[in-house]
């Protein structure tokens, strides 16, 4: 990884997709100020494509407290107008099912099973970020997995299960 | 809970770490980082520029400043150099008017070294050779100390501390003699005494050897022995003229 914008074309979807499975407050915020560290500190890394990949993760992770430490040392004004938004919400685009499942994970799951498929880290990685064994991170991932199939799986199945809601129209219909 | 339901799990969640960022937010994050990795800050790079221009410009005055003491430069330059350096205690060269007049004694010793011995005796009356020194401006030429003779600089005190008796010659006694010179002192001690100083140091140093019955070398420190040698006397003056070398060196002039 030669450049800071090489490595945000790289590797920006992966940690905005930590961020957000994570649920940071403002992900796209905390992305920049993940790049900015990167770009910063760039110049002192030493280490191959993984290494660097585990460095911006680490970074990732470090910011992700940091919001989440602000946001409760700042509770939001709830009379506040939300400002109407430029895009569309991304959590449109995302996998809202999934990310409400991840919810249903212990803080420690969820970090290791985001860390490993999302950010797409090895075992030993993730191990070393989280500052855990490689094998208590392994069975962390296989109870998360499970966990997140069967809440899913159950979640399929109350969709399949409830009636369709039916409109005022067709009330009306009938 | 099958493997097939794991799998797709898994599939679903590296799906989230695919997603693109939204090209505005991606162009300003740019932006960012670009500003964030630029190479060297601009600062941290004229720093050294602005030191060593800073280190040169101090040599530079320095010099400058140093040059305005042997009076290199134009007699009004020199003054203001000279003032600003009696501020901080150091002594140049004065202003314009003395280094006028070492002009002139230097000017008319040189003539003098190049006539006769009876003009030489003239130009050493007039060739008061004025050193500067530190501080106040004392009367020094001829005299000299040491063995060879060197030339003096210092005040009366210390010039007849450099004379000390000496025992081999039981019938001069050099401190008292030295004592009685006016090396040393500063001139505006000598301006009122000056006809007579002046005349005293102006008469030849034969009519003093006449009056002490001592030769004129003995505490006259500017002829480089005791033999009372007036062609030497007239030569070492005329090589105080030259600045601060010693009496021999300007002895070849003369000869």
């Amino acid at each position: 990884m030669t450049t800071a914008e090489e490595a945000y074309r790289t590797l920006a979807p992966a940690v905005l997709g930590y961020l957000r499975a994570q649920r940071a407050p403002e992900p796209e915020d905390v992305l920049g100020e993940v790049f900015l560290q990167v770009a910063r500190d760039l110049p002192r890394f030493r280490g191959d494509d993984d290494a660097f990949r585990r460095w911006v993760f680490s970074i990732a992770h470090n910011r992700l407290l940091d919001a989440r430490r602000r946001v409760s040392r700042r509770p939001q004004l709830s009379d506040r107008e939300v400002p109407e938004a430029a895009v569309p919400p991304p959590e449109d685009a995302f996998d809202p099912d999934l990310v409400d499942a991840l919810d249903d994970l212990t803080p420690d799951q969820r970090e290791v099973v985001i860390l490993r498929f999302v950010a797409d880290l090895p075992l030993a990685d993730v191990a070393r970020i989280t500052g855990r064994r490689v094998g208590a991170v392994k069975a962390m991932q296989h109870r998360a997995l499970e966990t997140l199939a069967r809440v899913l799986a159950a979640d399929q199945a109350e969709t399949i299960r409830l009636p369709p809601v039916s409109s005022k129209g067709d009330t009306a219909l009938t | 809970m099958g493997t097939n339901d794991q799998e797709d799990v898994v599939r679903r969640l590296r799906s989230l770490g695919s997603r693109p960022v939204d090209p505005g937010v991606a162009d300003l994050h740019a932006s960012y980082i670009a500003a964030a990795s630029a190479p060297v800050p601009i600062r941290s790079r004229r720093r050294p520029a602005l030191v060593a221009a800073a280190m040169a410009g101090v040599l530079l005055g320095g010099t400058g400043l140093a040059a305005a003491l042997p009076g290199s430069l134009p007699d009004q330059a020199s003054s203001v150099a000279h003032s600003a350096l009696e501020a901080v205690n150091l002594a140049g060269h004065g202003g314009g008017h003395e280094s006028a007049d070492s002009t002139t004694s230097s000017s008319s010793s040189s003539s003098s070294s190049s006539s006769s011995s009876s003009s030489s005796s003239s130009s050493s009356s007039t060739s008061t050779t004025v050193d500067d020194g530190p501080g106040t401006a004392r009367f020094l030429t001829g005299c000299t100390v040491g063995n060879p003779p060197k030339p003096f600089v210092g005040n009366h005190g210390q010039y007849v501390s450099a004379h000390p008796d000496d025992p081999a010659t039981a019938d001069v006694n050099e401190r008292e003699m030295a004592a009685k010179s006016d090396c040393g002192k500063p001139l505006s001690s000598l301006q009122g005494s000056d006809s007579s100083t002046s005349s005293t140091s102006s008469t030849t140093e034969a009519e003093k050897d006449d009056e002490s019955g001592k030769p004129a070398t003995a505490g006259r420190p500017d002829s480089p022995g005791k033999s009372g040698d007036h062609t030497s006397t007239t030569t070492a003056t005329g090589g105080e003229s030259d600045g601060h070398k010693p009496a021999g060196a300007g002895q070849s002039s003369g000869s």
